[in-house]
C-alpha cells in the first residue's frame, strides 16, 4: 500500500497512508476526550452531591452570579466553536487564507472569554466572594465600593490591550507568510489583545443589564407572570432580599421537626437556635461585623481576621464557591491551553501546511476546542441559572 | 481517496447549528426568570443536552463519523452516570446519620482569632 513515490510530506513512517493516520489520531483524541469528560466529572459530581444536601445554598449563592456575562460568553464560545467547524471545512476544501481567519477569529473568542472571566473574578474578589475558609461577601444590606474593581480590571485591559498591540505589530514586523513566527506573534497579539475587548465588553453588559432585566419583566407581565420586586446583579447588594425571606421560612420550619430534607435549612437554624438562643435571627443584620464575647475587650481587634458566620448557611456558600471557582477556574485553564494550541495551528496552517490530504491536526484540536465548549454548555445553567 | 472519505459539513449545517444553539441560549437565560418549580431543572438541564447533542453530532462530526469514536464518548458518559450514580446513593445512604452527628455537635458560634 506504501508508495514512497507520492509519499506525503506529512505522513508518519509507521502508517501505511494518510487516512489510516487520520483515523489513528482522531481514535487517539477521542480517547482524550474521554479522559477529559471523566476528568470533569469528579467537580460535577461535587456539583450534585453537594447540591442535592444543601439546595438551598444553591438559590442564595447563585444571585453572586451575573447570569447576563454568563450568557454572553456562552454565546462567544458558541461562536468560536462555529469558526472552528468552519476552519475545518476550509482546510478540507484547500482553502488557506479562509482557515487562517477562522482560526485567528477563534483566538479573538478566545480571548473575550478571558477578559469576561477576569471581570467577573476580580469584582468577586474585592467583595469577598472567595473559596470556602476566606469567604466573607459583603455585610447583608451593604453596598460595597468597587472603584477600586473597577480601576483594576480596567488596568487589565491596558495591559492586555497594549502587550497585544505589540505581540500583532511584532507579527508583522516578523513578516508574515515567510516563517512561522510572524503569524505566532501575530495570532497570540489576536488573543491577548481581545482579553481588553472582553473586559470593556463585560463592562458594556453590567451598564445594560437594568435595561435586560426591565425588558425580562416586561415580557413575564405581558406572559402573565408576577414580576419579582427585587432583581439580582453581581453586585447590586440586593441577594439580601433572599437571604431573609429564605431565612424567615427557616424560622417558621423550627418548630415542626425535622423529617423531610426541605426543611435542612430550618433544621440547622433551629441548631443554631439552640446553641445561642434567640439571637439568631436578630444576628442577621450584623452578619459580616464581630460579635461581643466575654472576653473580647482584651482581644486585639486586629487579629480578629474572619467574619463570624451566623450559621452553617455562610459556610456552605463558602463551599459553593470553592466548586465554582474549581469548575469555572479549571475550564478556563483549558481554554487558555486550547489558545496555546490554536496558536500553534494557526502558524501551520499560514505557512500551507495543512490541505483536504492533511488537516488532522486542525481536526482534532477543533475537537477539543468544542469539548471545552460542551463543558461550558453544561457548567453556564448549572452555576449561573438554576434557581 | 481521503477526499471521498471525510465528510466536509456544509455551511448551512454549520450556521443552522449555530442559529439553534443561540436560539436555545435564548430560551434558556429567559427561563431562568421564571418560576418553574420542580421542572427548572428538567427543563434546563434538557437544553443542556439537546445543545450539546448539536455541538457533538455536528460540530464535531460525531453524525458522520466512524461509530468507534461515538462508542468512546458515549461509554465515558456511562461512566460519569455510574460515578455520579453511585456517589449519590452512597451520599443520601449516609444523610441521615450526618444530620444526626450535626445535631449533637452543633457548630460553635465562636470567632476565629489569630492568636
Amino acid at each position: 500500500m506504501s508508495d514512497h513515490a507520492d509519499h506525503h510530506p506529512f505522513q508518519a513512517h509507521h502508517f501505511d497512508d494518510m487516512d489510516q493516520q487520520f483515523d489513528a489520531g482522531k481514535l487517539g483524541m477521542w480517547l482524550f476526550l474521554a479522559t477529559e469528560v471523566l476528568f470533569f466529572s469528579g467537580m460535577f459530581v461535587a456539583y450534585t452531591i453537594f447540591r442535592v444536601n444543601h439546595p438551598e445554598v444553591f438559590v442564595n449563592a447563585h444571585h453572586y452570579l451575573d447570569k447576563w456575562l454568563g450568557a454572553f460568553n456562552t454565546v462567544v464560545l458558541l461562536a468560536s466553536s462555529l469558526s472552528v467547524a468552519w476552519g475545518v471545512r476550509c482546510a478540507q476544501l484547500d482553502n488557506r487564507k479562509g482557515l487562517v481567519a477562522c482560526l485567528v477569529f477563534t483566538l479573538g473568542c478566545a480571548g473575550l472569554f478571558m477578559g469576561v472571566k477576569a471581570v467577573e473574578y476580580t469584582l468577586k474578589f474585592y467583595e469577598g466572594v472567595f473559596w470556602a475558609g476566606d469567604y466573607a461577601p459583603p455585610a447583608v444590606g451593604s453596598h460595597p465600593d468597587l472603584t477600586v474593581a473597577y480601576a483594576t480590571v480596567n488596568n487589565i485591559a491596558i495591559g492586555t490591550a497594549v502587550v497585544g498591540g505589540l505581540l500583532i505589530a511584532g507579527g508583522f514586523f516578523s513578516g508574515l507568510g515567510k516563517q512561522m513566527r510572524g503569524w505566532v506573534l501575530l495570532s497570540l497579539g489576536v488573543a491577548v489583545a481581545s482579553v481588553a475587548l472582553g473586559i470593556v465588553g463585560a463592562q458594556g453588559i453590567q451598564s445594560i443589564e437594568p435595561h435586560l432585566e426591565s425588558a425580562q419583566n416586561s415580557l413575564k407581565s405581558a406572559l402573565g407572570f408576577a414580576v419579582e420586586t427585587t432583581e439580582h446583579g453581581e453586585h447590586g447588594g440586593t441577594h439580601d432580599g433572599e437571604h431573609d425571606a429564605s431565612h424567615q421560612k427557616a424560622s417558621h420550619d423550627e418548630g415542626e421537626g425535622h423529617d423531610t430534607e426541605e426543611n435542612e435549612e430550618g433544621t440547622e437554624s433551629a441548631i443554631a437556635a439552640d446553641n445561642s438562643p434567640a439571637v439568631d435571627e436578630d444576628l442577621e443584620p450584623f452578619a459580616g461585623q464581630p460579635i461581643m464575647v466575654p472576653g473580647a475587650d482584651r482581644i486585639d481587634p486586629s487579629k480578629i481576621e474572619l467574619a463570624i458566620p451566623t450559621s452553617n448557611e455562610r459556610r456552605y456558600e463558602g463551599i459553593f464557591f470553592s466548586i465554582y471557582y474549581a469548575m469555572t477556574g479549571v475550564h478556563a485553564l483549558h481554554i487558555l491551553g486550547g489558545i496555546g494550541v490554536i496558536v500553534w495551528i494557526t502558524g501551520r496552517s499560514a505557512l500551507g501546511q495543512f490541505s483536504h490530504a492533511y488537516f488532522g491536526p486542525v481536526e482534532y484540536v477543533g475537537l477539543y476546542w468544542h469539548l471545552v465548549d460542551l463543558i461550558w454548555i453544561f457548567l453556564f445553567p448549572l452555576l449561573y441559572l438554576i434557581h | 481517496m481521503s477526499a471521498h472519505t471525510h465528510h466536509i459539513t456544509s455551511l448551512p449545517a454549520l450556521f443552522a447549528t449555530f442559529a439553534a444553539l443561540i436560539f436555545l441560549t435564548f430560551i434558556t437565560v429567559l427561563l431562568a426568570a421564571f418560576d418553574l418549580g420542580e421542572l427548572d431543572m428538567v427543563v434546563t438541564l434538557s437544553i443542556a443536552v439537546v445543545k450539546a447533542a448539536l455541538v457533538a453530532l455536528v460540530f464535531m462530526q460525531l453524525m458522520y463519523d466512524k461509530v468507534l469514536n461515538s462508542v468512546i464518548l458515549v461509554g465515558s458518559l456511562l461512566f460519569v452516570a455510574l460515578f455520579l450514580g453511585i456517589a449519590l446513593m452512597d451520599s443520601l445512604e449516609y444523610q441521615p446519620q450526618i444530620t444526626g452527628y450535626v445535631q449533637d455537635n452543633p457548630p460553635a458560634p465562636v470567632t476565629e482569632t489569630a492568636e
